[in-house]
């Protein structure tokens, strides 16, 4: 318990005390604030192995007249990825030691980078849906000042735009999903996430759990990003700092995944059934639409938050299809995205420093001539990103569709194929562009302008990422052997 | 004994891995990446010869286990490799293969410096070669082909500071993905129906199940074959491939990933031969690629590229043979070709590049003669083109003859179009292969005075005192001449190897040619040992016309070369049918418009996501502003207007009381 209480206590005490002390005192400098961070988010971690090793619970009632506790626990499907929002909190305080951040004090950009981590975190550990929420909105804010402060800064207007796109569309998802949740709670008579999964939607006719699931995945859609309302990502990624775009591709976006685990697929199974071939629909249009984009896109950061759009696509089949392989598929392919993505984001922010800009059409320096470690790691990223086998992208591609292709008795068999066949195509389209971009960046004969290779943290960052990478190519039990019991209860499928 | 094998088993795979990963850690330090490469090679040879002993010695347990089942609900995925005497005999040939690579690149790119990276690179490619041949699956067979194709792209684009390296790379990867995407829909098929992807399981379940969706499946499987085995159509990625170092065209081309589809259409051949349909595809697209990159070898300037199309010839002639083999035979034949071409294609490949060093360069103007100034390379490539041409006895002529035996038998039994079309196309490639090799033997040992000068100043440029004999050391070389001329055609660059000053052959290097030269010679013994399953049984009057038709053509070919000055038959096809033949008929063109068709859809795309989606997220902005606006002027500041709202909002409210009431 005790646990708990401190890997959220932590990240909240030093978010909140960085911002104060930012704007108290003129003595706090990039270092110390960078030191303290690294503290927080070290012992955070260590916290988090520990509570998933440990398994402990806090329970508390908060608002007995709603039927609100306050209730935090890690069970199978949470634990992978509060080890990902751990690690990475760590990851972008290393990173930002070598690449501190421009456009405002240095306080309140380690701050907001605290405070989006005890939101993700919370939102994993959540029990409670209301909670859940809360937890869900609380990473809102700083992401958006980390946008808008410490974004890019060569033109304010996008950075206005795009911090604000950010902030508004996805606020607008979360009144959906307030909407949607409140109605579940108050339809299933419990805010309890574990009750919810259990009832299976028992007590819920059919349409009240069609109505209820449309808000919700709307709502969690935008979080994702699910095709079509995935436009506020690309510019959000082009104009956040590296530390931000990291946070918002490899955690954020896992929170609206998670969500719809939770909040759709366990809780409402029939209204989910319903919709489940739209989505399914939506995720295959966004594993091309995305893909297809990445092959004519010009700059880098955009370049990777479209194929954001289609590698959560894979994770949208995975769901849609209703079964234990399916789920499996998304969950893993969710913490997949969440290295690669990482990966990426750390490399083309460190890229886009030593250029001045992300732009592919400008002839530079081949990164394997000049750079090889950020070479190496650049065709790793990508080679993970088109899903290459025995890296940590394949397995969830590839069960995703398998499950789609025999998906639940419930699901449309001749629709799901269709889309499988749709969904196998975008991995050509995905070889196309990684290739294009290894192509264009990595090899060639260039050596000028040189620019240094990835040293000290920078460095440790991407081989930390780059082995995990690999680890979880060879290993996917890893994961799949720790969600498999809670999947298992939402789909009630008895293996064989 | 079995534990033994298995742990073997395990360590056939593991070893190339870790080595790769060794590999890239010590990079940077040439002797430290030969070791790490040679030693790796060497110990998986050993392992394999375990596995081999021990697959005929005594009981095993077929199936190994590496990182456990995944937990997948209804889905099994035991994720097991398979030991039989099918896969060890292959573990043990692209042992050997990767050895005697491992051994020529360290001389070969001796003053490359991205050797490290390179060998582990190879290293790599042969650990997901023996993960295919030994997986027992459908997952890691996968796995494995996906990571030879990836290895591919890097080996060919190993020089990615030539702009033509990084094209034939991106190529070579993009056309087998694409092809790899039904391969995907093939295999998850079969996986579905079977409810596991376990390839004895699957095996069992579909033998029950024979009908249109395993046909379906089969052809999808099939067109990922064709992919890796670039074959029609999907030959084009093959031959710009030579981009690579020879050493990795030796590769590619000879015991791993182009042959790898033959191993994985083998180990399905029990629901292979289900399926009529699939077997006339295979059929189909194998009788094309033979005879038409026969073809097409025979007029190639570069001999280098001569090679890739004979490759493509010969892995259509293997995967033929499961399109043909009867039930009884099984996929013995097509695995023995498989072998056999392993060496005599490693073979010639190593042999090529050793020459191309000597000679600065692989096309056919200046290799020349080149044999007649290199007389050490004379037996490794006259043995190498008599196994390819299929000559008594070597590997190449046993071999063959499996096949066109097996095609015989499907036409006695049940004279089926099949049988006929492999049989009939067969028979055609072997005049074709004839021809082709008599044409590159001819040109090798040219002698022509005008050619002399170029030779020479070659020769010079090698800088190899001690692959010069004695009369030439005392020669002059011309002044100024180029060491390679551009082919005749100039319709293809040249290939020139990067190497200049290259360092005396090491004897290593040396060994390993040797030992492929002697396996393509008595390699033809082993039909009589237990190693191959395949019965010692041949078709002599098959045999005798096929010597005959290799004869004819051999003479035919003679008397071409005989009319030209250069010696070169294929020049009397003309300049412009050459420079034809070097484009491969223009295959080029057609890849690239299906590319830029994409690119353009892609185009669109962007628009569509800027101008119609984002429009929305656009319009509720001004949307929103307008609303303001509206709502701004409702507020006129006179008393009047609000009194008008008040006394509406009233009536509303008065209303909704009423009604609910």
């Amino acid at each position: 318990m005790v646990i708990l209480v401190l890997a959220l206590a932590i990240p909240a005490v030093t978010g909140i005390g960085l911002i104060i002390a930012g704007h108290g005192s003129r003595s706090f400098t990039e270092g110390a604030a960078n030191l303290v961070s690294l503290g927080s988010s070290v012992a955070t971690a260590a916290l988090v192995v520990a509570a998933v090793i440990t398994r402990p619970v806090v329970d508390q009632s908060w608002l007995p007249s709603l039927g609100v506790r306050l209730q935090f626990e890690v069970d199978g499907i949470s634990a992978p990825l509060l080890l990902l929002t751990a690690a990475l909190s760590v990851a972008v305080v290393v990173h930002a030691r070598s690449h501190p951040s421009h456009g405002g004090s240095p306080t309140t950009f380690y701050g907001c980078l605290q405070l989006v981590e005890l939101g993700a975190l919370a939102t994993f550990l959540s029990r409670d849906a209301v909670i859940f929420f809360l937890s869900f909105e609380i990473v809102l804010i700083p992401m958006w000042v980390l946008i808008s402060r410490f974004g890019d800064s060569h033109d304010l207007a996008a950075r206005k735009d795009a911090s604000g796109r950010f902030v508004l569309y996805t606020v607008l998802g979360s009144t959906l999903m307030l909407v949607g949740i409140l109605a579940l709670v108050q339809a299933a008579g419990t805010a309890n996430l574990d009750d919810l999964a259990t009832l299976h939607g028992a007590g819920m006719d059919r349409s009240t759990q069609i109505v209820i699931a449309a808000l919700l995945l709307v709502g969690l859609g935008i979080k994702i990003p699910m095709f079509p309302l995935h436009t506020w990502l690309p510019p959000a990624h082009t104009i956040a700092p590296t530390a931000g775009s990291v946070l918002l591709a490899a955690v954020l976006l896992k929170m609206g995944t998670y969500g719809v685990v939770r909040l759709v697929v366990a809780p409402l199974p029939v209204g989910f059934g319903a919709l489940a071939p739209a989505f399914g629909v939506l995720g295959v249009i966004g594993i091309l639409w995305g893909g297809l984009a990445c092959l004519v896109e010009n700059d880098l950061k955009r370049l990777i938050a479209y194929s954001s759009v289609a590698h959560m696509g894979f994770v949208v089949l995975g769901l849609s299809s209703g079964t234990t392989v399916g789920l499996q598929a998304a969950l893993f392919a969710n913490v997949a995205h969440g290295v690669v993505s990482a990966l990426l984001f750390f490399l083309v922010g460190g890229l886009k420093e030593r250029w001045g800009s992300a732009d592919l059409a400008t002839a530079r320096a081949a990164l394997r001539e000049v750079s090889p470690r950020l070479g190496f790691a650049l065709v790793v990223g990508f080679a993970a990103s088109l899903g290459l086998p025995g890296l940590v992208g394949f397995w969830g591609e590839f069960l995703a569709m398998y499950a789609a292709w025999s998906p639940a008795p419930d699901r449309p068999e001749g629709l799901m194929r269709v889309l499988v066949v749709v969904a196998v195509t975008g991995t050509a389209v995905a070889a196309g562009y990684s290739l294009r971009v290894l192509r264009l960046i990595w090899s060639g004969d260039r050596t000028t302008p040189a620019h240094e290779d990835a040293r000290g943290g920078e460095w440790s960052v991407l081989a930390f990422l780059a082995t995990a990478v690999l680890v979880l190519g060879i290993a996917p039990g890893l994961v799949l052997n720790s969600t498999i019991k809670d999947v298992a209860a939402i789909t009630l499928e008895v293996s064989r | 004994m079995s534990d033994l094998v298995s742990q073997s088993t395990r360590l056939v795979v593991l070893v190339p891995f870790v080595c790769a990963l060794l590999g890239l850690l010590v990079a940077r330090r040439r002797l430290a990446s030969a070791v790490v490469a040679c030693t790796g090679a060497a110990v998986t040879l050993l392992a394999g010869s375990v596995v081999l002993y021990g697959v005929h010695n005594g009981p095993i347990t077929p199936e190994v286990s590496t990182i456990g089942a995944l937990p997948l609900g209804k889905l099994q995925m035991p994720l097991n490799l398979l030991v039989d005497d099918l896969s060890a005999i292959v573990v043990v040939a692209v042992a050997i293969v990767g050895l005697a690579i491992q051994l020529f690149t360290k001389w070969y790119l001796h003053d490359d410096d991205r050797y490290g990276a390179f060998t582990a690179s190879v290293s790599l490619f042969l650990a997901g070669m023996f993960l295919v041949v030994l997986s027992g699956d459908l997952v890691l067979t996968l796995v494995g082909w996906e990571v030879m194709g990836w290895c591919s792209y890097l080996l060919i684009g190993h020089n990615s500071r030539r702009e033509s390296a990084r094209r034939a790379a991106t190529k070579a990867f993009l056309v087998t993905r694409t092809a790899d995407l039904a391969f995907v829909i093939g295999l998850i098929i079969l996986a579905a129906g079977a409810n596991t992807t376990s390839i004895p399981d699957v095996l069992a379940t579909w033998s029950a199940l024979p009908g249109a969706t395993l046909t379906a499946a089969l052809i999808c499987l099939l067109s990922g074959i064709a992919g890796k085995s670039a074959q029609f159509p999907f030959q084009d990625w093959l031959p710009d491939a030579m981009e690579g170092p020879t050493p990795a065209s030796a590769l590619i081309h000879a015991a791993t990933m182009v042959a790898a589809g033959t191993f994985v259409l083998a180990r399905l051949f029990p629901i292979f031969v289900l399926s009529d349909s699939a077997r006339l595809v295979l059929a189909v697209t194998t009788a094309i690629t033979m005879v038409g990159s026969a073809i097409l070898a025979f007029g190639q300037s570069d001999l280098k590229r001569l090679l890739a199309y004979s490759t493509l010839s010969q892995i259509a002639i293997m995967l033929s043979a499961l399109a043909v083999a009867p039930v009884a035979t099984g996929a013995g034949p097509a695995v023995f070709y498989l072998l056999s071409h392993a060496m005599f294609k490693a073979l010639l490949f190593l042999a090529i590049g050793w020459l191309s060093v000597l000679v600065a360069g692989t096309a056919a103007v200046a290799m020349s003669g080149g044999v007649r100034y290199h007389k050490q390379l004379k037996l490794p490539l006259a043995v190498g083109l008599l196994a390819l041409a299929g000559v008594p006895p070597l590997v190449g002529f046993v071999a063959k003859e499996f096949v066109l035996g097996s095609a015989h038998d499907n036409v006695s039994e049940t004279g089926s179009a099949t049988g006929w079309i492999v049989l009939v196309a067969v028979g055609l490639s072997v005049v074709l292969t004839a021809a082709y090799c008599t044409r590159a033997w001819l040109v090798l040992t040219h002698l022509d005075p005008e050619d002399q000068a170029i030779r020479q100043a070659a020769i010079a440029d090698s800088r190899s005192i001690k692959d010069v004999s004695l009369v030439e050391m005392f020669t002059e070389p011309a002044p100024g001449t180029a060491p390679a001329s551009p082919p005749a055609s100039g319709a293809t660059v040249a290939v020139v190897d990067p190497e200049h000053g290259h360092a005396e052959i090491h004897r290593s290097a040396r060994w390993s040619v040797g030992l492929l030269a002697f396996l393509s010679v008595v390699g033809g013994l082993i039909i009589f040992t237990p190693l191959v399953p395949v019965e010692p049984h041949i078709t002599w009057w098959l045999a005798a016309a096929s010597v005959l038709l290799v004869l004819v053509s051999w003479g035919a070919v003679r008397q071409m070369a005989s009319a030209q000055d250069s010696g070169d038959a294929a020049v009397r096809l003309g300049a412009n049918r050459m420079a034809l033949f070097d484009r491969g008929l223009g295959a080029d063109g057609v890849y690239v418009a299906v590319a830029s068709g994409v690119v353009q859809l892609a185009r669109i795309v962007v628009r569509a996501d800027r101008e119609v989606i984002d429009a929305y997220v656009r319009g509720t902005v001004v949307a929103t502003r307008w609303a303001g606006i509206a709502s701004q002027r409702a507020h006129t500041g006179k008393p009047s207007s609000y009194l008008v709202w008040l006394m509406a909002g009233v009536l509303a409210v008065g209303l909704a009381g009423v009604t609910l009431w």
